[in-house]
């Protein structure tokens, strides 16, 4: 009675619910920025709905919750702080009546707030009830629940395959599972699909690549009932079957062979990408089993069997090869956390960087404990070969070149650190007058303008110097910078007390102390009275050592050194000399990396980019694997709260992730932890990597998914159709050994997937999306699958198999397959974007199908295609035909693995008579769009000739020694990958029937799959 | 838990490669074609800039819009580099008194601007000497001097004001832009970004479309490439002239249709045959919207395009002529006649605002490059009656300090970075004319009063587009997705 009068009462307030847009903005200013999160943290723990606390029937998550108050009543009368039981409640004056209870009492900033609140109307534009995001925690109940309660949570059970009531259709038992939902529907499958149609089918789906007409005609001829088993036995088994799933896996992998955006100077090349592609292909074509596939791609490293397989450790590109984020360690990291979870999970993990997962029953707390796993790894620099260099002439050829780089490269970071040492030697008088002024003072300024050095190139300098002052723990201190530094420490205060102690220093040195003779030298038999004078003197020890070097140094050329200058013979001039700045820490070892420090960087990092592009494209070169090895002392991580590394909360173990762990979760104990967690995602308890992978099967089987979002299976994913056959596949996958070749057989074996795709009216009434499966999907081919295609039915489609990229967008065009096509994250090809190729940035389990006009223009005018319009024409078989009539049933045997009907021949014929009655005019050839000719040498006078040669020269000369820029380093990449195989397309004009081949290659039955 | 309409629509639209047949109208949108269906033969009429309003009543966004739109368009022109703010729309007079000396708050020695502030316009708006066309401009201008973002380096700052995000790819404003409009020309890209032969910091971060589909990703294009038809690949067949492949169209078009017929007319393979009749068309379209020699030599003359008109700019500012305002004239250019063309959104790179040392020289060169084509891209729109529906947006991805940068001095000196404080200018499309926002503290150093966060101007440009920023969403791997992340506020008091 009480509660529906309070119910009435409250009536004419709820008609005024004032929404954000309601409010002024200073009001809602104020709620937001002071009120809002007062009641947030004060409050909600208690009084929240979206919690379901509701102490005393209260809750202060919405509006309607205090208006319609607790058991006492609203707990807020607009307007009215004094009438405000809430208001009472905060103010601690009626101990009845106290919140927060006990001790909690408010600031009374706080309580000032609630009150002005109150008094505007406690304007509030809290309607729903929002889930607080929490941090540090386990899981909370209601995650508890979902864990509980999500279908791909649960553990995989084998079902029990479903009676039907047609007995004969059923092939095997997954089309039992299909049958048995449409039969609820009271829909019949569809006939199976034609010989030739299933053929292209079984062909496009497994190698993508289309039949050839040979096999067709093999296929068609046997009537065997084994027939098109021998078929999916016979495609599986080839090698392009790696290829094309192999490239599926990729595109989860997000691979790419450039890193993306790294760190300054730094190339964004990964020249041994491809040892993973390599490593993915051949794990398909082997039919590796898919648990240790998993475990080999997070923990290679730390298998037993690695030192038996070394190949196997370039599986380790799963977790490296991601996007660099100019270097940003907890960028990288999450990428990493990011790949596996959705990779093999279909989890968002990295959702919980920030805070817990808002979906999903992933707290906070276990994306930092994977954190602290992929945080205790690292790359070495040193990598492990995994595709060993093919010997011979090749890769002498490479180790010869690759020693010409590094040579030259020291050459070159030498002369530049010579030239900086004489930057610092000849000004070292202004220079410590520098140190002696302070940092950024207005002398400082005045002393550095009369440095006539570019300011970068200065103010890299002044910070070598101060580093060079510094002594470091457990390193005795230079002889030439000690005592200089003991030197600047006396001020004029002290100077005459102290000066005559370092003097006597700076002449012997001490037990600990060398001093360097040379500077002894100079202020033997001096008495500087000014600490000026002092550092006079000591600046003319750097002056005279250099001026000595340049002395030697010369004389030395002029006598013939080639090469490196092996420096001063006096070892106490050549200490001082090289104080600062010293070129000879360079004489040996690596260059490239180390290069990319210091005051060579430009060079260095040049050198680094010459070495990587001779790395990535040269045949002799070996491949090496992207490793990542677990640090030494392996540590845990900190919650960062809100994401921020600035802010670490509580630590918490490297262990899995809690809802998939059941109760007894135990903290990783060997090193890292990742061979640990990949033992766990390849577990077969685990519930969600065979129903992952599965679901990605069945998608490039079908079209569509089990689950339309492959690389998220969680709580706000779509509800799976068929959950019962997915969990019978899955759990078959697993008992079968995780075997992917198996799983196809299963699949394409199935009257489910051999039906024909002809669409049915009365069908697609009553299952329009095709959700039960009642046809086959018509499909687009991919972009891999598209070009491979042409090539195939040219007739020059390059097939051997792995090694280096290859440049596949720009002409010479590469005749090999799509997946061996070098892919620049950053800068991918536009024609490969404009097909949809797989964004390498993200985990992409499915790709876009969008149609946009650029991919039309791609089949019309790129050159790529039309010379294979050309190639088809000039194929043996084709330039057998006789007559127009076989010349018409190759074609369509070739592009269509059919023969023509009569009206697309009488089309044909039209055509091809129409265009051999063309004017010749009408047919012209031109050079490649805006392709920019060399100018014909021939036409020159040979003073033109030579002007032209001499600029040409020099402007190659120029972009090799152009500073370091990862733009044009892209460009030169790209050149780099060149397919030396590749050749020029042809240029002249095209006959009728190339013409006629050519809109074949345009039409959409060569590039659907029915 | 079951997912709600919303999220199956979302995920069934995303085009499944299976023939999961979509509404007619669901895929006339997602093949961003409008018209395609309506008839081979509508394609073919020549499209105007006229037609742009009739079809708006028909493709009136491909997402609903919370307010009336107020810009149809928009040009963003993006001034790489991170121009000073102090020297160009932020006059700071106690700066310069106290030039030399150390600043109050630390960062070294005050820099007080080397240029003169001049009241402009009716508004008397004070903007600097060295933009002297774009100032008698401001009277159609908001002036945002209160701007504020995350982290003063280049490439993170450039792709969060071109993305809202700093690290992780997301999708462009752009993107979102177009994603939310819908296209009005299906011979074009909705999205174009115009560049030089460098891609700018952060590459195609700045246009990407991430997760939206792919269609609404920005087509970059390289307007010094030269030649019109290198713009866009492919853009030729080398080897047959159009009528002859109009002819091998129209036999792949009939053998489309009789293999179409057998399945049904399936959507998918309508939008394919349609993408071939538009390919068709925009061979000629799309080179002439990219060739600004279509231009009258006047127009050129004051977009800074040509000898003369380089020229020209030289004599008004009385000094040899600045570093080709040709190059980023023709992008302006290229704009607005994609604009006119019903494209709607094109992002414009115009960088080297990088000043840490030099500053008077390098400002007045750089300036000098932007300052006419600009003004006249403004005027020509206000001429043309497109300023009213075209944003146009002018601004870098941070500002400068107040001190003088390392050891620069005197003539030498320059700014450092600062992402603290500095200045966008937003003309047209809505926006208030002749009004200033915000303000920083009295030496420039940061923006103190109506601070503006670059997700407070994202959800600004959205919003003058039509959309409530949080409205405007994509959900991917179970996540709603928006431009301006978790944060953003329209700043209302600039709107007209």
């Amino acid at each position: 009675m009480k509660r529906s009068l309070l119910l009435f009462l409250t009536l004419p307030v709820l008609t005024g619910v004032s929404r954000a847009a309601d409010i002024p903005a200073d009001q809602l200013q104020f709620f937001e920025n002071r009120i809002r999160p007062a009641l947030v943290e004060n409050c909600y723990r208690c009084h929240s709905e979206a919690e379901g606390k509701s102490k005393g029937g209260l809750t202060l998550d919405t509006r309607a919750g205090w208006e319609k108050g607790g058991e006492n009543g609203p707990a807020i009368v607009p307007g009215k702080p004094d009438e405000s039981r809430l208001i009472k409640a905060v103010r601690h004056t009626d101990p009845d009546l106290a919140m927060p209870p006990k001790d909690g009492k408010l600031p009374p900033a706080l309580i000032a707030d609630l009150e002005k609140w109150v008094s505007m109307g406690a304007p509030d534009p809290r309607i729903q009830p929002v889930t607080t995001v929490k941090t540090g925690g386990p899981m909370t109940e209601t995650m508890k629940a979902q864990a509980a309660k999500h279908w791909a949570f649960q553990p995989l059970r084998k079902p029990a395959v479903p009676a039907v009531t047609d007995t004969a259709w059923p092939a095997n038992d997954l089309d039992r599972f299909v049958l048995a939902r449409l039969e609820e529907k009271k829909l019949a499958p569809s006939p199976a699909a034609d010989k030739r149609t299933l053929i292209r089918r079984a062909a496009l789906d497994l190698t993508g690549l289309p039949p050839s007409p040979e096999e067709v005609l093999a296929f068609v001829g046997d009537e065997s009932p084994q027939a098109f088993e021998k078929v999916v036995d016979r495609l599986l088994a080839s090698p392009e079957y790696g290829e094309r799933w192999g490239r599926h896996w990729l595109d989860v992998a997000r691979y790419a062979d450039t890193k993306g955006r790294t760190r300054q100077r730094e190339t964004s090349l990964n020249p041994n990408a491809w040892t993973y592609r390599d490593y993915v292909i051949s794990a398909f074509n082997q039919d590796k089993p898919f648990d240790q596939f998993i475990r080999e791609q997070i923990a290679a490293d730390l298998l037993p069997e690695a030192s038996k397989d070394p190949a196997s450790l370039a599986a380790l590109g799963f977790i490296t090869q991601g996007e660099q984020f100019a270097g940003s360690r907890p960028d990288i990291i999450n990428d990493q956390i990011d790949v596996v979870t959705k990779g093999f999970l279909g989890l968002t993990v990295s959702c919980a960087r920030c805070h817990d997962h808002k979906f999903d029953p992933v707290p906070q707390a276990d994306y930092y404990s994977l954190y602290g796993v992929f945080n205790s790894c690292h790359e070495p620099d040193e990598k492990p070969v995994a595709v060993a260099a093919k010997g011979g002439s090749g890769t002498e050829a490479y180790e010869t070149q690759r020693a010409k780089i590094t040579g030259e490269g020291r050459q070159a970071i030498i002369a530049e650190l010579n030239r900086q040492a004489a930057n610092f030697n000849l000004n070292a008088g202004t220079f410590l007058k520098i140190a002696q002024a302070g940092n950024k003072t207005p002398e400082y300024y005045a002393l550095a303008r009369d440095i006539k050095i570019e300011g970068r190139v200065l103010q890299d300098l002044l910070q070598t110097f101060n580093r060079s002052l510094i002594i470091r723990r457990g390193e005795p201190p230079s002889p030439v910078m000690g005592p200089l530094k003991r030197l600047l420490a006396l001020t004029p205060e002290t100077f005459d007390a102290r000066f005559p102690e370092w003097l006597a220093f700076v002449q012997r040195g001490d037990r600990k102390n060398r001093v360097n003779a040379a500077v002894s030298a100079a202020f033997t038999g001096v008495q500087p009275t000014t600490k000026a004078g002092a550092l006079d003197i000591y600046a003319s020890v750097f002056v005279k050592a250099e001026q000595q070097w340049q002395a030697e140094s010369d004389a030395w050329s002029q006598a013939g050194g080639k090469g490196i200058f092996p420096g001063l013979k006096d070892k106490a001039l050549r200490e001082a000399r090289n104080a600062v700045v010293n070129p000879d820490e360079f004489l040996t070892g690596p260059v490239g990396e180390g290069g990319l420090r210091g005051l060579a960087r430009n060079v260095g990092s040049r050198v680094a980019s010459e070495l990587a592009r001779l790395d990535v494209s040269h045949a002799g070169a070996p491949g090496l694997a992207n490793v990542i090895y677990d640090n030494g002392r392996p540590k845990d991580s900190p919650i960062f709260l809100r994401g921020q590394i600035q802010s670490p909360g509580p630590v918490v173990p490297r262990q899995y992730l809690e809802f998939l762990s059941g109760p007894d979760r135990k903290p990783f104990t060997q090193g890292s932890g990742r061979l640990e967690l990949a033992r766990e995602i390849a577990s077969p308890a685990n519930p969600l990597t065979p129903r992952v992978l599965v679901n990605r099967v069945w998608l490039h089987h079908f079209g569509e998914g089990f689950v339309p979002t492959p690389d998220d299976l969680g709580v706000m994913s779509p509800a799976p159709e068929n959950a019962a056959l997915l969990d019978w596949l899955a759990s078959k996958f697993v008992r079968d050994g995780w075997s992917l070749k198996k799983l196809h057989r299963t699949i394409l074996l199935s009257k489910t997937w051999q039906q024909s795709s002809e669409p049915d009216a009365a069908r697609a009434r009553i299952d329009p999306f095709n959700h039960l499966v009642w046809r086959q999907n018509v499909r687009r081919l991919d972009f891999e699958s598209l070009r491979d295609s042409i090539l195939f039915m040219g007739g020059k489609l390059d097939q051997s198999m792995g090694g280096h990229p290859v440049n596949i967008e720009s002409e010479p065009y590469s005749p090999r397959r799509s997946v061996y096509g070098f892919i620049d994250r950053i800068e991918m090809a536009e024609f490969m974007r404009s097909f949809d190729v797989a964004n390498a940035e993200l985990t992409t389990g499915r790709r876009f199908t969008s149609i946009v006009p650029q991919q039309a223009l791609f089949r019309m005018n790129s050159l790529l295609v039309i010379e294979q319009a050309r190639n088809i024409m000039e194929r043996e078989d084709m330039k057998a035909c006789t007559t127009d009539d076989e010349r018409l049933k190759k074609l369509y045997e070739i592009i269509y693995q059919r023969w023509p009907k009569e009206r697309e021949i009488q089309l044909a014929k039209a055509y091809i008579q129409s265009m051999s009655l063309e004017s010749p005019e009408s047919v012209s050839t031109v050079t490649q769009a805006g392709e920019s000719r060399p100018p014909d040498l021939r036409g020159m006078t040979k003073k033109e000739r030579q002007q032209y040669l001499v600029r040409e020269k020099r402007k190659k000369r120029l972009e090799e020694l152009a500073m370091v820029n990862k733009k044009r380093d892209s460009s030169m990449v790209k050149e780099a990958v060149r397919d030396p195989s590749a050749e020029k397309v042809d240029r002249s004009p095209l006959s009728p029937w190339e013409k006629y081949a050519h809109a074949l290659l345009m039409t959409n039955e060569m590039a659907y799959v029915n | 838990m079951n997912p709600s309409p919303e999220f199956l629509a979302q995920h069934f639209t995303r085009f499944p490669s299976g023939n999961a047949a979509p509404t007619r109208r669901q895929f006339l949108q997602r093949t961003g074609m409008g018209l395609g269906m309506l008839g081979l033969a509508g394609l073919l009429k020549p499209f105007s800039a006229g037609a742009a309003d009739t079809l708006s009543g028909t493709l009136k966004g491909a997402q609903p819009m919370q307010f009336a739109p107020k810009a149809k368009h928009v040009i963003h022109i993006f001034l790489e580099g991170a121009p000073s703010h102090l020297d160009t729309w932020d006059p700071k007079p106690e700066l310069k008194r106290i030039d030399g000396q150390s600043l109050p708050s630390g960062g070294g020695l005050a820099f007080g601007s080397p240029f003169d502030f001049i009241k402009q316009g009716q508004s008397g708006i004070e903007v600097s000497s060295v933009l002297p066309e774009l100032g008698k401009m401001v009277d159609d201008m908001t002036v945002i001097r209160s701007l504020w973002t995350d982290i003063p380096a280049h490439e993170p700052a450039t792709v969060f004001m071109n993305t809202g995000s700093l690290r992780l790819p997301r999708p462009s404003m752009g993107s979102w832009s177009l994603y939310g409009l819908g296209s009005l020309n299906e011979n074009l890209p909705g999205y174009v970004s115009l560049r030089g032969a460098n891609l700018p910091t952060g590459a195609t971060a700045n246009w990407q479309s991430v997760f939206l589909p792919g269609r609404f990703q920005g087509t970059s294009v390289n307007t010094n490439a030269g030649d019109v038809s290198r713009i866009i690949e492919n853009l030729r067949n080398p080897f047959v002239s159009l009528p002859d492949q109009r002819r091998q169209l129209d036999l792949v078009r009939q053998l489309d249709e009789m293999h179409n017929k057998a399945l049904d007319n399936d959507s998918q393979l309508e939008a394919e045959i349609a993408s071939f009749e538009m390919a068709f068309r925009m061979q000629t379209e799309a080179t002439d919207a990219f060739d600004v020699s279509k231009e009258t030599a006047a127009t050129r003359e004051a977009y800074g395009i040509g000898g003369a008109g380089s020229a020209a700019i030289g004599k008004a500012r009385g000094k040899k002529a600045p570093p080709n305002p040709a190059e980023v004239g023709k992008r302006l250019l290229i704009a607005r006649r994609l604009v006119e063309r019903g494209v709607r959104f094109v992002q414009v790179f115009a960088g080297g605002w990088d000043m840490h040392g030099n500053l008077k020289d390098s400002m007045e060169n750089r300036a000098g490059g932007i300052d006419q084509p600009i003004a006249a891209l403004l005027k020509d729109l206000k001429q043309r009656g497109m300023l009213d529906s075209t944003l146009v947006i002018i601004g870098g991805e941070f500002g400068r300090t107040a001190g003088r940068d390392r050891n620069g001095q005197g003539e030498t000196a320059g700014r450092d970075h600062n992402a603290r404080g500095f200045c966008a200018c937003l003309a047209g499309g809505g926006v208030k004319g002749g009004y200033v926002h915000g303000a920083t503290d009295e030496l420039g150093q940061a923006a103190v009063v109506d601070k503006v966060h670059v997700h407070d101007l994202h959800a600004t440009v959205l919003r003058l587009l039509g959309f409530d920023h949080e409205k405007l969403t994509y959900r991917y791997n179970g996540r709603d997705f928006r431009l301006t992340d978790v944060a953003g506020k329209v700043v209302s008091p600039i709107l007209a």
